[in-house]
């Protein structure tokens, strides 16, 4: 029993160690604006009740032995330990990768509500998604494969990507700015609370759209006389709905994806 | 806390839009510093006092404030952010308004002079608008394209100031929210005909392109039939962009 214990504790800590986190915290000087460039790991955001951003990483990143002494060229400094440079000047503060490496590696990055967050992650290096949980404050994220996924929601959010998939599910949805949801072969689903109130234009051109919200078509349509008492049914490219008497607009927007729209 | 986020916070504390930390922080400093109190009882006692005006058209100089948006994150791509805070046009404001009302009560002006300082309250007030919609997020510059269209006349600037939208914001949802509004327009006017199929040339971004080639077809604009050929024959262009070039210069007569 003795030996098998030991054997246990000899191959759990090299595990444990693995699995062990790095941590960062920044408070800014002013709470305006976040803006995250060339951070092209795995990504998790989420709103925290402080005043300081909190960033954890699982990253084990270790300078090649050949490059001992010399610096990455045109690389930021890493004063975060994260593989991450952070920076603040005039109301904004950035947060951008400062090695290539640092897209093995993912990465929960914990803000403070209230403040705007721009997340670009539209490079063809970027292979991971995007998780947003729980995030209420004004998002906008910019895309170019990855697939965002979005929950606990209220917006007002921008969401644009080309061939990666925009999953969101709202709380609500904001009623002071609208939202914005766009791909080109992508996927949207949305899922909102069967209450909201909103003015949803959904754009499409050669995927289909399904539905199980109470929408109201409000595009005016011009009738021929033989429609003259009958109802349109059929969606067309470019269609605003009212939901719940209207609302905030909520753009959505797939050329060739499914769009989805789901009472919660 | 220190003076210069206190002062950038006043708006957001007005408004009640702050956390109830920061909230209680900014008004210890409030109590103790002079010049921030200054600052924020101006503000709050303006904006009540705009507030009891009349609602107005937006203004005019909308395209000066989207290229204002435009120059703003044009320095950015060169690595300085600029932030002009709505408060410092607000309390510039303020300081205006507060000397023009002062001006027009103490010298017991006519009814011409009355007018007059109407006039110009109104258009401090017209200020005030834009300084709300001064605050760059990509929610914030959707709500204002279409609260522009939704006001406006569709005057020429208010076309201008779209297109240079359409063809200059970062974002692509904002462009996006931009040809929407102007592709209601492209049936009667010429200008804005014309700038869209100019636009096929400037811009990069798949969603936008695909976005445009299907208001000008649908449109019929025939007059894009080259720059649609062009996009479609260029090497870097998306393979879903040449698709959707090659399927829709079909309805092209």
């Amino acid at each position: 029993m003795k030996r098998f214990t030991i054997l246990l504790t000899v191959l759990a800590f090299p595990l444990a160690l693995l699995s062990q986190e790095s941590k960062y915290e920044y408070t800014p000087k002013v709470k305006s604006r976040i803006l995250i460039a060339d951070l092209l790991g795995e990504i998790n955001v989420k709103n925290n009740t402080g005043n300081a951003i909190v960033i954890t990483s699982d990253i084990a990143f270790e300078k090649p032995e050949r490059a001992e002494g010399l610096q990455l060229l045109g690389a930021m400094e890493d004063n975060t330990g994260l593989g991450l440079n952070v920076s603040e000047a005039d109301g904004v503060v950035k947060i951008v990768g400062t090695t290539k490496k640092v897209k093995e590696y993912a990465y929960t990055i914990s803000v403070p509500q209230g403040i705007k967050l721009s997340i670009d992650y539209h490079s063809p290096f970027a292979k991971n998604n995007l998780k947003v949980d729980s995030y209420s404050g004004s998002l906008e994220i910019k895309t170019l494969s990855s697939n965002v996924t979005l929950t606990n929601c209220t917006g007002p959010l921008t969401v644009s990507s080309v061939s990666g998939s925009i999953e969101a599910e709202f709380n609500g949805l904001n009623q002071e700015q609208p939202t914005s949801l766009a791909t080109v072969s992508g996927l949207v689903d949305i899922t909102l609370p069967a209450a909201t109130k909103a003015n949803i234009q959904v754009s499409n051109i050669t995927g289909d759209v399904y539905n199980n919200l109470d929408l109201v078509n409000a595009s005016e349509n011009e009738k021929d006389n033989r429609s003259v008492g009958l109802d349109e049914i059929k969606h067309r490219n470019n269609t605003e709905y009212t939901l719940n008497g209207g609302g905030q607009k909520l753009l959505l927007k797939s050329i060739s994806g499914n769009i989805y729209l789901r009472k919660k | 806390m220190k003076c210069e986020e206190v002062k950038l916070n006043i708006p957001e504390l007005i408004d009640g839009k702050l956390d109830a930390v920061t909230v209680a922080k900014m008004e210890l400093h409030l109590k103790s510093c002079a010049s921030c109190r200054e600052v924020f009882n101006d503000l709050n006692s303006f904006l009540k006092f705009t507030d009891s005006l009349p609602e107005i058209e937006p203004p005019s100089g909308m395209k000066e404030e989207f290229m204002m948006m435009f120059n703003e994150q044009t320095s950015s791509q060169k690595g300085r952010m600029i932030i002009l805070p709505s408060w410092i046009k607000v309390a510039a404001v303020v300081v205006l308004a507060l000397g023009t009302f002062a001006a027009g009560y103490f010298s017991g002006s006519g009814n011409g002079q009355n007018v007059q300082l109407a006039a110009e309250v109104q258009s401090l007030k017209q200020q005030v608008v834009l300084a709300g919609l001064k605050d760059y997020s990509g929610p914030q510059k959707i709500e204002a394209v279409y609260s522009a269209a939704e006001y406006s006349n569709k005057n020429a600037d208010l076309v201008d100031a779209l297109m240079y939208t359409l063809n200059s914001d970062k974002n692509i949802n904002v462009r996006l929210a931009a040809l929407n509004v102007l592709s209601g327009m492209v049936s009667d006017n010429q200008e804005v005909k014309s700038g869209l199929v100019q636009s096929l040339l400037v811009q990069d971004n798949p969603l936008v392109q695909i976005s445009l080639i299907q208001v000008l077809t649908e449109s019929g604009v025939n007059e894009a039939k080259d720059n649609i050929e062009f996009i479609k024959n260029q090497a870097g262009t998306d393979p879903n962009v040449k698709d959707f070039a090659q399927d829709m210069m079909k309805t092209i007569i």
